[in-house]
C-alpha cells in the first residue's frame, strides 16, 4: 500500500512534466517555423518562374516549371556577366579553409590561454577580446593597403589571409575548454607521458569536438554569407558567390528569376553544411547530458 | 622500486604564499606513506613537486637516489592517482589503462597482458570495453588505480583517491588499497585530509600545517606521543579534550585541576615525563583523550580522580557511548583552529554543544567514550573516572608537548 501511494504522486509529477504541448503552443511554433522557410520557399518560387512572377499580383506562391531552365541560363557564361561555377568553386574553397583554419588555431589559442601558464596571458586574453569591440569597416582601408602591398587584390588569399583566425573563435574556445578539461586530466596526460602537443593531441582535440563543431558551422556560415570584403578585394570576374549574386542583380535590365535561382542555388551548399555538423552538435550536446 | 627524498623543499607561490617550507623528509623504498593535514597545508603540493607537475622554489626532490629538479612527469617512473580519479572521457577502460605504456614506448605484446593482469587483479576485467562515463564512482577509481598499476612505476603518488567515494565504499577500498600495496610493494605517498584514512593506512605518517612538517611517525607513535597541540587535537576520532590548567604542587607531589577537583599526578606519569615538573605553580595545557575517560561504575578503583558531571549528550554507537559532558576548567584558545582543520566531515559535536551552550568562560565540554554498557543519559549526573597515567601535557606559549 506503502509504495502505492508513494507511486502515484509521481506518475502524476511525470505526466505534468511531460505533457503533449497544447494547441496554441504548436501554432505559435508554425506560426514561426513558417515565417522562417518563406523565403527560403519564395525564392524558390520566383526562381521557378519568368522574370514576370516577382512583380506579379497577386503574387504567385505555387512553384512554376522554369527552374531548370533558369539555372542552365545562371551557369550559362554567355547568357549572364559572371561565372556562377567558378564563384561556387571560390566559396567552397574560402569557406572550407577558412572554416578549417579558424577551428583549428581557435582550439590551439583556447588551449594555450585556458590550460597554459604563460607570462602576459590576461593581457594578451583581454586584448584579443577587445578586439571584438572594433568594427570590421574600420580595418578595410588599411587591409586593403596591405593587400595591394602583397599582390592579393582580385586573388583568393586576399580573402582567405585575413580570416585565418577570429577573436569571437579563441574567446569561445577557451571559455569551453576551461570548463570541458579538467586540469587534472591534462596533469594525468603529462604522468602519462605527453608533452604539450600530445595534451593537445590526444585530451584536448578529443574534449572539444562539439564546441568545435558549433564554431565550424558559425564560420562556415559567416565566411560563406562574407559579402562586403570580398565585393571590395575581388573583381566580377573572379568572385565568391555572394559577390556572383550581386552582380546578376546589377546592370540596367534585373532579372529577378535569375538573381533568385543564384541565391536559391547558394543556399544549398550551407545547408549541407548543416546537415553534416548539426548531427555532431546535436551527439556532441547528448553526450555531454549523458555524462554522470 | 625507489625511495624519495626531499631536502629542505620550499615552494612559494605567484601570489607569495609559501606552500611549503623548508620539508626535510625520506619515504623509505616499499615504504607506505601518509601526507596528512587540513587542506592548505601543502601536502598537495610536495604530491605534485614529486611528480613533476610544479616546481619547487627551493631545496631537492630524489627519487631513486637521483635529483629529478627540472625532470618532465614523463621521465620520473612515477604514477598518480587522482581525486576524481583523471580518466579520459573518449577511451575506453583498455585504452585508458594503456595509454601510459603507448606513451612510453611500451611494445603492443606486453602491453595487452599487463593490462589484462592489473584488470584481474582489480576485479574490472569486464569493464575494459566501456566508457568512462558508464562507469560507477567505485569502478573509475578502480580503473584509476589499474591505470597507475600497469606502469610498473617507482613509486604511486595518490592524491585524495578515496574522498570521492562514499563512506561505505572509502571503507571498502581502503583496505583494498591496503592489500594492494602489500601485494605490489611499490612506494606509495598518500595524501589526504582525513586522519582515519591516515591512521588506518600508512605505514607512516607525516602531518603537515601551514606548509611545515608536524610530525612524521608510525600512526600509533602520532596518537601516544603527539609532538604538539596541533597533532595532539588533529589526530583521534573523537578529538582529543584540551584544557588549560595550573599545575599545582601541593604535598602529594604535582596535580591539574578539572571539573573543580584536583587530580593527582601519578609518579609513572611524572617519571615518564620528567619536563613537567619545570612547570610547576605554572599553567599548562592538559589533554585527555576521550578513551581515558570511562564511567566509574566500570572502573575497579578510581585512585580519587573520579568527576561528577551531568551529561549533556550521549550517543550510543553500538560498541560504545559517546558522551558530551561540561566540566569547569579554562577552554584552550587553539582548540577550535584545530578542530576546524580536522575537515568538514568531522564537525565536532563538543564543539557545537560549546556554541549552543553559550560562552561560558569557566566551561569546556568534554568528549567521553564509555562503556556500551553505561546508564548516561542526557540531562542526568554520572560519575566518571579520568585516567590521569595517560594525561598529555603541553606547553600554553609554544603548545609543544612536555616531556
Amino acid at each position: 500500500m506503502s509504495t502505492l501511494a508513494y507511486r502515484r504522486p509521481r506518475g502524476r509529477f511525470l505526466a505534468r512534466r511531460f505533457r503533449r504541448a497544447g494547441i496554441g503552443t504548436y501554432l505559435v511554433l508554425l506560426l514561426f517555423a513558417v515565417g522562417s522557410i518563406f523565403p527560403l520557399y519564395w525564392s524558390l518560387v520566383v526562381a521557378s518562374h519568368d522574370n514576370s512572377a516577382v512583380a506579379a499580383y497577386p503574387p504567385v506562391l505555387t512553384p512554376g516549371h522554369e527552374l531548370w531552365h533558369n539555372i542552365t541560363r545562371l551557369f550559362n557564361s554567355g547568357e549572364v556577366n559572371v561565372s556562377f561555377w567558378s564563384a561556387l568553386l571560390n566559396s567552397a574553397i574560402v569557406a572550407t579553409v577558412v572554416t578549417a583554419a579558424v577551428v583549428f588555431f581557435s582550439i590551439l589559442a583556447g588551449f594555450a590561454f585556458a590550460k597554459l601558464q604563460f607570462r602576459g596571458r590576461r593581457a594578451l586574453m583581454l586584448t584579443i577580446v577587445a578586439t571584438m569591440l572594433v568594427p570590421v569597416q574600420l580595418g578595410v582601408i588599411p587591409l586593403y593597403i596591405e593587400m595591394i602591398h602583397l599582390h592579393w587584390v582580385n586573388r583568393l588569399p586576399a580573402v582567405i589571409a585575413p580570416n585565418l583566425v577570429t577573436a569571437f573563435g579563441v574567446f569561445l574556445m577557451r571559455q569551453y575548454i576551461v570548463a570541458a578539461v579538467p586540469n587534472d586530466l591534462i596533469d594525468a596526460s603529462r604522468v602519462d607521458g605527453c608533452h604539450t602537443a600530445r595534451v593537445f593531441w590526444h585530451v584536448v582535440l578529443p574534449a572539444v569536438r562539439p564546441a568545435a563543431a558549433v564554431l565550424g558551422l558559425l564560420t562556415f556560415m559567416n565566411t560563406w554569407n562574407d559579402f562586403f570584403w570580398p565585393l571590395i578585394v575581388l573583381s566580377p570576374r573572379n568572385p565568391t558567390v555572394q559577390v556572383a549574386v550581386s552582380t546578376l542583380a546589377s546592370g540596367y535590365v534585373q532579372d529577378y528569376a535569375l538573381v533568385l535561382t543564384g541565391t536559391f542555388i547558394s543556399i544549398l551548399p550551407l545547408l549541407a553544411v548543416f546537415l553534416v555538423l548539426g548531427k555532431q552538435i546535436i551527439g556532441g550536446i547528448m553526450q555531454g547530458a549523458v555524462k554522470g | 622500486m625507489a625511495t624519495i627524498q626531499y631536502r629542505s623543499l620550499r615552494k612559494v607561490f605567484d601570489g607569495g604564499s609559501v606552500a611549503v617550507d623548508d620539508l626535510d623528509l625520506e619515504i623509505t623504498d616499499g615504504e607506505f606513506l601518509v601526507l596528512v593535514g587540513p587542506s592548505g597545508s601543502g601536502k598537495t603540493t610536495v604530491l605534485r613537486i614529486t611528480a613533476g607537475l610544479e616546481e619547487a622554489t627551493r631545496g631537492e626532490v630524489m627519487i631513486g637516489g637521483s635529483v629529478v629538479n627540472g625532470v618532465p612527469p614523463m621521465d620520473r617512473n612515477i604514477a598518480m592517482v587522482f581525486q576524481n580519479y583523471a580518466l579520459y572521457p573518449h577511451m575506453n577502460v583498455y585504452a585508458n589503462m594503456a595509454f601510459g605504456l603507448k606513451r612510453h614506448k611500451v611494445p603492443k605484446r606486453v602491453i595487452k597482458p599487463r593490462v589484462e593482469a592489473a584488470a584481474q587483479m582489480l576485479g574490472i576485467e569486464d569493464l575494459l570495453e566501456r566508457k568512462p562515463a558508464q562507469l560507477s564512482g567505485g569502478q573509475r577509481q578502480r580503473v584509476a588505480m589499474g591505470r597507475a598499476i600497469v606502469r610498473e612505476p617507482d613509486a604511486f603518488l595518490m592524491d585524495e583517491p578515496l574522498s570521492n567515494l562514499d563512506a561505505k565504499l572509502r571503507v571498502e577500498m581502503r583496505a583494498y588499497l591496503a592489500a594492494l600495496h602489500q601485494r605490489l610493494g611499490t612506494t606509495t605517498l598518500y595524501v589526504t585530509h582525513d586522519q582515519t584514512e591516515a591512521m588506518t593506512m600508512g605505514d607512516r605518517v607525516a602531518l603537515m600545517r601551514d606548509g611545515t612538517l608536524q610530525q612524521i611517525d608510525r600512526p600509533q607513535t602520532l596518537y601516544d606521543r603527539p609532538v604538539n597541540v596541533f597533532v595532539a587535537g588533529f589526530v583521534g576520532s573523537p578529538a582529543m579534550n584540551l584544557v588549560r590548567s595550573p599545575l599545582l604542587s601541593g604535598a602529594g607531589g604535582l596535580s591539574v585541576r578539572l571539573g573543580g577537583k584536583e587530580l593527582r599526578l601519578p609518579e609513572t606519569l611524572l617519571a615518564r615525563r620528567p619536563g613537567l615538573r619545570a612547570y610547576a605553580g605554572k599553567t599548562v595545557i592538559v589533554g585527555v583523550r576521550p578513551e581515558d575517560i570511562e564511567d566509574a561504575a566500570f572502573v575497579s578503583s578510581a585512585n580519587g580522580s573520579s568527576l561528577d558531571v551531568r551529561v549533556s549528550l550521549a550517543e550510543p554507537m553500538g560498541a560504545e557511548v559517546i558522551a558530551y559532558f561540561p566540566v569547569a576548567a579554562e577552554p584552550v584558545a587553539a582548540t577550535a583552529s584545530v578542530v576546524a582543520a580536522r575537515g568538514d566531515e568531522q564537525v565536532d559535536t563538543a564543539q557545537l554543544l560549546q556554541k549552543v551552550r553559550g560562552r561560558e568562560s569557566d566551561e569546556v565540554i568534554v568528549t567521553a567514550r564509555l562503556n556500551t554498557r553505561t546508564r548516561a543519559g542526557a540531562g542526568q549526573p554520572l560519575r566518571v573516572v579520568v585516567d590521569v597515567d595517560r594525561l598529555h601535557f603541553f606547553d600554553p606559549t609554544t603548545e609543544e608537548a612536555i616531556w
